[in-house]
This record gives C-alpha cells, sequence and structure tokens, in this order.
C-alpha cells in the first residue's frame, strides 16, 4: 500500500494549465521532493494534496483511500507552510495544541503530547512565548511541530526553508532528514534547491511546466536524466551540438570522431551531448579517443578551477582540482585535449526522449 | 526605538535640535492646551465645575452622545471590517476605485457632509417624504447623528484592520483548515482573535472622534435640547450664551473620555505589537 498515490491530475487557472496529468505515488515512509522551477505547479500539486485547492481532474488516494472529494480538514493532512501560518495570537503550545483540541482529546493528553513534540522539535522553554519572539528557524519548528500533533497521515511541506537564510536553511533540511529518520511519516516537501532535494530526499519528483519530467531516486535523477530538463535542472550539464551516423559521433566543429557502433545503419543526424563537468578531462596527451578545445577562461573556485573553453562550436566547462592546476599550466587561448566520460544523447529537438545512453564500457575510455 | 534608530543616523548637534523642536512642538501644541483647560476647569473649585456637569440638559447631551457613538462603533466595527474583507480578499471590479472612496469622508468638509445628508434625507427630498410617510425621521432626529458619526468615521475601522488582513494573507485559515478546523472554528478561533486589535484600535479611534464631532450633526441634527443636542453642540451653545463655565464642564468630561480611550488604544497596541508580524 503506498502513502500517497496521484492519478493523472489536472489544474488550470483560467487559461494557464498549472498541472498537466500528473501522476506519481509516494510510498509509505519515505521523503520524496517535488523538484522544479517556479511556477512549474509543484506547489499546486501539493496543495491539491492537501485539499487546498480542488483537482479539475483526476484522483488523489491517501493510505490507499480515494480523498479526491474530501475536505481538507477531513483529509487528515499535516501542512507546513513557507511563511508559517503560525498562529499569531497563541502561544507556542496553544499553536501545537489547537489540532488536538479540535480532535476534543483528554487535557491531560494533549498536555503529555504537545510536550512530547516540543522535545522532538527542540524548543523547551519556548512553550509559552509567542510566534514574533521566536527566530525564522524555530518558526518552522513550531509549523512542523503543529501539523505532527495530531498524527496526520502524510506530512506536505510548502518550500518549508525557503524563508530562511543559507546556514539556517541547510542545518534545518539535515534536521528534517534526521527527523525523518526518526518518526517515519510519509513525506512531501516542494523546494527549487536542487541540492537540497538531492541531499534529504529518498525520491524526488521532478515537475515542469505542470508536468511530471522525471521519478527516482537523486543517484537515478543525476545519472540518468530523462530529459533535457532534467539534467540541465538537477545539477550542470554540458550541451554540445553533435552529428550521429554510420557508426560514428561527430561534435559540431570537431574533427573528432568517436566510434558509435550503435548507430551503423542509421542517416547521419543532429543530436545533442549531454555531459556532466565532472565527466570532462584533461588529458596531458592527444590520442584518437580524445577531443580538442581551446581554453576561454580559466576561474578560482576555492576548491578547484572553472575551465571555460570552446569545445568545436559548442562551449564548455569542467572542472580541475586545485592539485592538478599546476602541471596542466592552463590559459586562455590555450589548446587542451579532453577525455569524455559518461554522456547522454538525446535528439536535438528539445524534449525528446533519450536516444541511447553513452557507457564507458563501449570501451574506448579506459 | 524608531526616534533612536532615526537620530543614529545624524550627527549629534542636529539629532539635539531636532529633539528639541519636536518637544517644542509637542508642547506647544499638546501639552499646554490640555493643562490650560484642566488648569481653568478646577479653578473655582471641583464643587462648581460638578454643579456644571450635573446639570440636566448637559448630562443629557453627553449621555446622547456617548449612546450615538457607541450605536456608530457596533455598526462601524462590522461593516468597516467586512469593507476591509472584501478590498483585501475578493477580486471586485473597481477595486482601486473603491479602496479610493473610502477615504473619502476624511476629505471632505463636515458641513459638507452635514448638508448632504441633509438633501438625501431631508422632508423635502423624495427619500425623506418615503421614510417620513413610514414613521422614520432622519434630520432634526437620532438617526441623522448616528448617520453623521457613520459617515465621518467609516474609514478608521477600515484602515484599521486592512494591513493586518493583508499580512495574513490565507496561511493561517489554511493551516487551521489542514488541521481539521472547520470554517466557523477558523472564525472565531483564528481569523477573529487575529483581526481584534486592530478592529479596537479602529473602534476605539472612531469613538473619540465621534465624541467631538460638530459640523455635521449641528446641520443634520439641529440643537434641539434633550433630543439632539449633542455634547459638542451643548458647549458651543454655552458660550454662545456666554456661560463659558458649562462649556468648561463638559469639555473636561470629553476630554477625560478622549484621553481614557486613548490610553486604552495604546495598551491594546503594545499587546499587539508581541504578537505582532510573523514574517
Amino acid at each position: 500500500m503506498s502513502g500517497i498515490r496521484i492519478e493523472n491530475l489536472c489544474k488550470s487557472f483560467g487559461d494557464f494549465d498549472a498541472v498537466k496529468n500528473a501522476s506519481f505515488a509516494v510510498e509509505e515512509g519515505e521523503l520524496v521532493a517535488l523538484l522544479g522551477p517556479s511556477g512549474s505547479g509543484k506547489s499546486t500539486i501539493l496543495r491539491m494534496i492537501a485539499g487546498l485547492e480542488n483537482a479539475d481532474s483526476g484522483r488523489i488516494c491517501l493510505t490507499g483511500k480515494d480523498v479526491t472529494t474530501i475536505r481538507t480538514q477531513n483529509r487528515r493532512v499535516g501542512f507546513v507552510f513557507q511563511h508559517y501560518a503560525l498562529f499569531r495570537h497563541m502561544t507556542v503550545f496553544r499553536n501545537i495544541a489547537f489540532g488536538l483540541e479540535i480532535q476534543k482529546r483528554p487535557a491531560e493528553e494533549i498536555r503529555s503530547r504537545v510536550e512530547e513534540l516540543i522535545d522532538l522539535v527542540k524548543l523547551h522553554g519556548h512553550e509559552h512565548h509567542y510566534p514574533a519572539q521566536l527566530s525564522g528557524g524555530q518558526r518552522q519548528r513550531v509549523a512542523l511541530a503543529r501539523a505532527l500533533a495530531p498524527e496526520p497521515r502524510v506530512l506536505l511541506l510548502d518550500e518549508p526553508f525557503g524563508a530562511l537564510d543559507a546556514k539556517v536553511r541547510k542545518n534545518l533540511a539535515k534536521w528534517l532528514r534526521d527527523l525523518h529518520d526518526r518518526i517515519h511519516v510519509t513525506s512531501v516537501f516542494v523546494t527549487h534547491d536542487q541540492s537540497e532535494a538531492m541531499e534529504i530526499a529518498d525520491k524526488i519528483v521532478v515537475i515542469n511546466r505542470g508536468c511530471v519530467e522525471q521519478v527516482g531516486t537523486p543517484i537515478q535523477v543525476y545519472e540518468v536524466p530523462h530529459s533535457r530538463f532534467v539534467a540541465s535542472f538537477v545539477g550542470q550539464v554540458n550541451v554540445l551540438e553533435a552529428f550521429m551516423g554510420n557508426g560514428k559521433l561527430r561534435i559540431a566543429g570537431t574533427d573528432t570522431c568517436i566510434p558509435w557502433p550503435d548507430s551503423a545503419d542509421t542517416d547521419k543526424c543532429a543530436v545533442v551531448m549531454l555531459v556532466r563537468p565532472e565527466e570532462i578531462e584533461i588529458s596531458p596527451q592527444a590520442s584518437p579517443s580524445t577531443v580538442s578545445a581551446l581554453v576561454s577562461a580559466v576561474q578560482y573556485r576555492g576548491s578547484h578551477y572553472e575551465v571555460e573553453m570552446m569545445l568545436g562550436q559548442n562551449q564548455a566547462k569542467c572542472m580541475v582540482p586545485r592539485n592538478r592546476m599546476a602541471g596542466a599550466a592552463l590559459a586562455p587561448g590555450k589548446e587542451v585535449e579532453l577525455t569524455l566520460g559518461d554522456f547522454q544523447l538525446f535528439s536535438a529537438e528539445e524534449g525528446h526522449q533519450s536516444v541511447r545512453r553513452m557507457l564507458s564500457s563501449l570501451g574506448y575510455i579506459e | 526605538m524608531l526616534s533612536n534608530r532615526a537620530s543614529a543616523g545624524l550627527r549629534p548637534a542636529s539629532a539635539m535640535v531636532m529633539r528639541a523642536i519636536f518637544l517644542f512642538f509637542v508642547g506647544l501644541l499638546v501639552v499646554l492646551p490640555v493643562v490650560a483647560i484642566s488648569l481653568e476647569a478646577f479653578r473655582s473649585g471641583f464643587g462648581s465645575l460638578w454643579k456644571q456637569i450635573s446639570h440636566p440638559q448637559a448630562l443629557a447631551a453627553l449621555w446622547l452622545t456617548l449612546r450615538m457613538a457607541m450605536i456608530m462603533v457596533v455598526i462601524n466595527v462590522v461593516t468597516g471590517t467586512a469593507t476591509a474583507w472584501v478590498l483585501v480578499r475578493n477580486r471586485v471590479p473597481l477595486r482601486g476605485l473603491i479602496n479610493a472612496l473610502v477615504d473619502i469622508p476624511f476629505a471632505i468638509p463636515t458641513v459638507v457632509t452635514g448638508m448632504m445628508l441633509v438633501v438625501l434625507y431631508g422632508p423635502h427630498s423624495v427619500l425623506g417624504a418615503l421614510l417620513g410617510r413610514h414613521g422614520v425621521e432622519v434630520v432634526f432626529s437620532r438617526p441623522g447623528i448616528v448617520l453623521a458619526l457613520l459617515f465621518v468615521t467609516f474609514p478608521f475601522v477600515v484602515r484599521a484592520v486592512q494591513p493586518v488582513m493583508m499580512e495574513m494573507e490565507g496561511d493561517m485559515e489554511e493551516a487551521a483548515s489542514t488541521l481539521g478546523a472547520g470554517r466557523m472554528r477558523t472564525f472565531f478561533q483564528v481569523v477573529l482573535p487575529t483581526l481584534l486589535p486592530a478592529i479596537l484600535s479602529g473602534a476605539a479611534l472612531s469613538f473619540s472622534r465621534a465624541l467631538g464631532e460638530f459640523g455635521s450633526i449641528i446641520i443634520v441634527a439641529g440643537n434641539i435640547p434633550m433630543r439632539t443636542q449633542v455634547a459638542s453642540v451643548y458647549i458651543y451653545g454655552e458660550i454662545e450664551s456666554g456661560n463659558p463655565g458649562g462649556a468648561m464642564g463638559l469639555s473636561v468630561v470629553l476630554l477625560v473620555i478622549s484621553l481614557l480611550t486613548l490610553l486604552v488604544l495604546n495598551l491594546l497596541q503594545q499587546r499587539s505589537q508581541r504578537h505582532a508580524a510573523t514574517i
């Protein structure tokens, strides 16, 4: 039984289709990230799960029960808002107790449950403070405790760390992961920060323009992206124009041909190669499998140097570790030989599915 | 806090000058007149002051003023909050125009307000004649006073509640609903308590404003002792008829009530500052 199942969910606001046919499932006890650029519809999906927006069509099941037409207050979801949405006229204690009071639990039980949650979110001594007396990080923890108090079926977090500064944000994200490992409540959080999603999610749902582009573990999404969008949104990527055909792959504007046996029977066609910067290595000498490029800029980035270059008519960049820099003697205008590691091919038309994936096992990289 | 921060940006000398000008101004314009009238009122002893205040006509005027102001406050709290709600939450057509219209009562001279009401509800107008046939008199009567006060003080509650409502957005209500609260509970336990300090401060401001309203009332309701004569009109009448003592008595009472209202308002604001802005 899955924690959350979403089938063909659609939602439009006037002429704007915010969510188009979204389907995915979240297993019981998983922590899942809805990742996408702003305006991609990820928050709308989350709000539909909570019932804060009505779906135009499609189905939403929570722990096996169809809740599509059930009102928010009866769905038993915990929701954490970007701007906390705490009840400002209530103390921390009363905020957390609010959902329990609605369930008409005995006063003694409410008190012990609230204390348990205050313990969980580490807010001892703040029970009788008002939200305005707390820092941003503390407020968000109160909001989390309040959402968890009535024991919801699922926990939904809408850009939960979006209003916090970078350092607090990182700590709180890690803390949320630890918390999840202890309480295992099925959770979905919305974020536009791919590193945040990679860091704490079990599974990432990548959303673009209202469509689910890919569902997978952080490793799958990063290493086997299903579309150009996913590849370029999650992490950095070089996009190289190339031609494929007659058993060869040639990067536009270069002479180097990479053997490509799969295309032996196809005619020449335009493709794009997606190569992560860390998959490009500067090699000491030229060989049949290297590609030559012209360095256009070298920038210091602390732990490494970022080298920008022209690869034929394509712009590309790669990372050179600081300790390897001295030997390479890189400067703008210098010609270098590159070894390409893993890359992916997509047909040149935007958004088209992957043609084939290049693996180092093909044998031309040692 | 604010004055500290502002003066921190200035050089010490100019900050001193600013402070001096400010204190002189407040002293000259606000404190001095209040002190003057207080001293003057008690000069001939508390007994004679009390005699002036307890004059039946004075008491009737005071009582009428308070009652009319109370009725106005109750109506204004409801309509003002509702207006703010519509302006913030609803995508009504011409919202910008309506928003601008709210301030009109502040801009119109109150005597003109009185004239407008007389023209609309007077016995010779269509509406006035219609109401008259059903036994409702507006002009030279108490409903006229309430109408005039409502018009003059309309912006107070709206403008006090509006910013709080804008800041509240819909988040808190949505949070309440995810926690299992229905609409009634959300309204009474979440929305209303959040807005209450602002509503009360709007109510207090409109109440103290109503205590002193003169221009519109004298035109709409006239000066009928024991019936439509409000405190400010009584004070004016006493001065006109050469009895400054009587004017003094009621003036002091109005002053005390206004100051008390202000005190309550300040306490409320201090309390709500504790809960203020969560962003």
